[in-house]
């Protein structure tokens, strides 16, 4: 503890989130101080001063935060060891500050560390950990330096829920469960893949929709959908169940996407990747867009917030636990080799490099689906910003996809050198709209952390998490983001006009609502008889995370009753 | 034409990235230029003056003084002549691609593996994954001659894809293992599950062979093919003595039929 603070003095603050001045980006400079890792208020005269930043009214944001990541565990280790070439191309070796490191869309731990900081970024969410693979997840996760991270569960296929719900089993047995498997993984949300489809892919499915009856269990997708965001509201976590619609990329899926928003039926939830589930079936090529429809019924209803999945043109890997889907791509797969698989019967993997092409009308139309629900859903508390790094693209196209959404004539430019046929089958051109700095603010900081619970994240208020970042106003957006001027973590200085100047460790986010333990009575048979480990040793302790003192936890509050969630 | 040599000035402290000292890369530089290039040691960096002392001009040929710790050496080779005094370590010959590679002495592991063109000659052994695949790649050898005096580990020419490998010695276990096309010539005795998952391609050997289950028995036939091959053999330099004099009459196999392969074993006589 020091009773220094650090000032930053001067900048023009972009802080949606923040007090009722917070967005002075018009308004006079302000002074920041910070503190203990902490943004602190104005201290009173006299107070030490340590150090003073000048910033010259350049930009000042909070930290920024993907909610949406694709960045560790058993299927990123896969995608990697699928293509060494992508590692032995891009590799780095030690440099004093930086351990060594490689890839490009699945980069090595430590690279995945310092990209996301040297772009302003601060904390990263895995949003598919396996529960059979959270060891694993957090063990790479706590070698990913200075950035926070946290990861989503995923539920919904494993045969547990499924056989108990099948069984008719009461909300509140799932509630416990769903508690239960939070606290056991150390994860901060829930996320369902495909509703009870990879299961039923097992079962020789190829499809299911929402009211498809599960060919073993009997149960409709609806069910396991409503049950689970049922029960992440009633536990009052902040984060919503975190949905992975069915069908994914199958032509005409916005029919699925729609019905399950109205599913939901104003239970909060978070429908990701959405870009991949808005697809209609017009046109000569029966493919089109129906980031209309879609946009239209997200603005409809305040209870969903989406994150896109933005393609960005070029070589990638598509990584999900949605074997059904990736089973379907597999032939597509380029170059020319692909992995399914089973993991302990919770859920799949499938890996499926992809080189998205954009004078291919199928890429290009995705590429132009994403911007349209970018630019057509009004409230960017809403949408965030991500392209399911790697599927859609590597993270570090944020900063491209940032000036696409603020720049119009860019935006055009690039419209203009796709396949042709796109122009004519979206209405991508004729959209005016341009993202103003607080509407990025809000998406990539503000609105996640928002979502995701994280009170003392995404603003400048006294008492947050000194995560600070300052940007140059440069024109051209995307160098603006690219390479932000200043980068503080935990009030630490850690990047320096894109370059890493300091590293360290991030915490571990993680949320624990309250839950009755007589359900480790069912589970514990269960795991006795069908699990590769016991239940005391599936559990992952506390010390796990910290490492003596390396890594952190920060536990997200549960909501009460008088919190909005929204 | 004038050669550049690159003399050690004592044994290597560790492991020597050699990849940069490639002939048309060198060209361009002055003596002291090359003697100031950094090469990875280790974890960490050593300037090429620091390990060798260097003579004669750059031009289109290099020589280098061999060691066992001197790994990379030729890799990505494109033109030029690459001649090593001695051994060289792991990988020399990586993706290579043209020119010429002479090693006097034995080569370490995955010597000219993804090899795309070019020729490489060992004097001595080579280790496995001669001709080799690079970790994870679908496909290994894609052109080029690599021709060993001496005997080679295991894998050699996996998932090999064209060109010609010759080995004057044994082959160790899995000889052109998933090999899809080219040829592969064993002057020794082949080693274990020789040919396993074979698409394609050919494998020559001298002597009395077990082949796998998968391989087929066609019988004794006389191909006016290999005496054809045995002509070209006779126009390169530095095929080993052990792999030539070719009658046209050999045992045939077809293989590797538990992964649908139409490749063949000849057992030459």
């Amino acid at each position: 503890m020091s009773d220094a603070y650090t000032l930053l003095r001067g900048g023009r603050v972009c802080d949606p989130a923040g007090a009722a001045d917070g967005t002075a980006l018009h308004g006079p400079p302000r002074d920041l101080y910070l503190k203990d890792g902490h943004i602190a208020a104005t201290p009173p005269e006299g107070a030490r001063i340590g150090e003073v930043v000048d910033l010259d009214g350049r930009i000042v944001m909070a930290g920024a935060i993907d909610i949406h990541s694709h960045i560790g565990g058993g299927k990123v280790n896969l995608a990697r060891l699928l293509l060494p070439e992508e590692h032995r191309e891009h590799g780095s070796g030690p440099d004093g500050l930086r351990r060594s490191g490689s890839g490009l869309f699945t980069p090595s731990s430590f690279v995945t560390g310092y990209r996301y900081a040297e772009m302003g970024y601060t904390a990263a969410f895995e949003p598919a950990m396996l529960p059979s693979n959270a060891r694993h997840t957090h063990l790479e996760l706590a070698d990913v330096p200075i950035i926070d991270k946290g990861c989503y569960a995923v539920l919904g296929n494993d045969d547990f829920l499924l056989e108990r719900l099948a069984a008719g089993a009461t909300q509140s047995e799932v509630n416990d469960y769903v508690a239960w498997i939070l606290h056991a993984t150390q994860a901060v949300g829930v996320k369902v893949v495909n509703p009870g489809g990879i299961s039923a892919f097992k079962f020789n499915q190829r499809r299911l929709d929402l009211d498809e009856a599960h060919p073993h269990y009997g149960i409709t997708p609806r069910r396991i959908l409503t049950t689970l965001a049922t029960a992440l509201s009633d536990l009052g976590v902040p984060h919503p169940l975190h949905v992975h619609c069915n069908n994914l990329g199958i032509p005409g899926n916005e029919s699925v996407t729609r019905d399950t928003i109205t599913a939901l039926d104003g239970l909060p939830a978070h429908l990701t990747h959405l870009q991949f589930h808005s697809y209609g079936t017009e046109g000569d090529r029966r493919f089109s867009s129906a980031a209309a429809e879609i946009a239209e019924s997200v603005n409809r209803s305040p209870n969903i917030s989406v994150d896109v999945g933005q393609i960005i043109f070029g070589q990638t890997i598509t990584a999900s636990a949605d074997i059904m889907s990736q089973f379907r791509n597999s032939g597509l797969a380029s170059p020319r080799k692909w992995v399914c698989t089973d993991i302990e019967c919770d859920g799949g993997c499938g890996l499926v490099p992809f080189r998205y092409r954009d004078k291919a009308f199928v890429n290009a139309l995705q590429w132009a689906i994403g911007l349209e629900l970018f630019l057509l859903i009004e409230d960017p508390w809403r949408v965030y910003l991500t392209t399911d790094h790697p599927n859609g693209g590597p993270f570090t196209s944020y900063p491209h996809l940032i000036r696409l959404l603020m720049d119009r004539s860019f935006r055009n430019e690039q419209l203009a050198r796709i396949n042709p046929d796109v122009a004519a089958h979206s209405r991508l051109g004729s959209i005016d709209r341009e993202y103003t700095l607080e509407e990025i603010a809000i998406m990539t900081r503000a609105g996640p952390a928002r979502v995701l619970g994280l009170r003392d994240r995404g603003h400048l208020r006294p008492g947050a998490v000194a995560d600070v970042v300052v940007y140059d106003d440069l024109p051209d957006r995307e160098a603006m983001f690219a390479a932000p001027a200043l980068v503080f973590k935990n009030g630490r200085l850690v990047a320096r006009n894109g370059q890493l100047t300091a590293t360290g460790w991030g915490d571990t986010i993680v949320v624990r609502p309250e839950f009755d333990s007589a359900i480790e009575r069912r589970l514990k048979p269960w795991f006795e008889d069908h699990q590769t480990v016991r239940l005391g040793n599936f559990r992952i302790a506390d010390g796990e995370i910290l490492d003596h003192g390396r890594g952190g936890l920060s536990i997200v509050p549960t909501l009460t009753a008088s919190d909005s969630c929204f | 034409m004038s050669v550049l040599s690159f003399r050690l000035k004592g044994p290597l402290p560790g492991r020597v990235d050699a990849s940069p000292l490639l002939p048309h890369r060198l060209a361009a530089l002055t003596v002291t230029e090359i003697a100031a290039l950094p090469l990875r040691l280790g974890r960490g960096h050593v300037v090429v003056g620091e390990l060798f002392d260097l003579s004669g001009g750059p031009g289109d040929t290099v020589e280098i003084e061999g060691d066992g710790r001197l790994d990379f050496v030729g890799a990505g080779q494109s033109s030029g002549t690459i001649r090593i005094a001695g051994a060289v370590g792991h990988r020399a010959g990586t993706g290579m691609s043209g020119g010429v590679l002479v090693v006097e002495g034995s080569a370490g592991l995955a010597a000219g593996a993804a090899m795309r063109g070019g020729v490489l000659t060992i004097g001595g052994d080579a280790g496995n994954e001669l001709g080799g695949a690079l970790p994870g790649e679908r496909t290994g050898m894609m052109g080029g001659r690599i021709l060993v005096r001496g005997s080679c580990g295991d894998r050699v020419g996996e998932r090999m894809r064209r060109g010609l490998i010759a080995v004057g010695g044994d082959t160790g276990a899995y000889a052109a293992l998933h090999m899809n096309a080219g040829s592969l010539l064993i002057g020794g005795r082949p080693g274990a599950a020789t040919g396993h998952g074979m698409r394609n391609g050919t494998i020559l050997f001298r002597g009395e062979i077990d082949p796998l289950p998968g391989f087929a028995d066609c019988g004794l036939n006389q191909l006016p093919f290999l005496s054809l091959l045995d002509n070209h053999l006779s126009e390169l330099d530095g095929v080993p003595p052990a792999c030539r004099g070719l009658t046209g009459r050999a045992r045939r196999w077809l293989g590797d039929r538990g992964f649908g392969g139409r490749g063949e074993l000849l057992s030459c006589l």
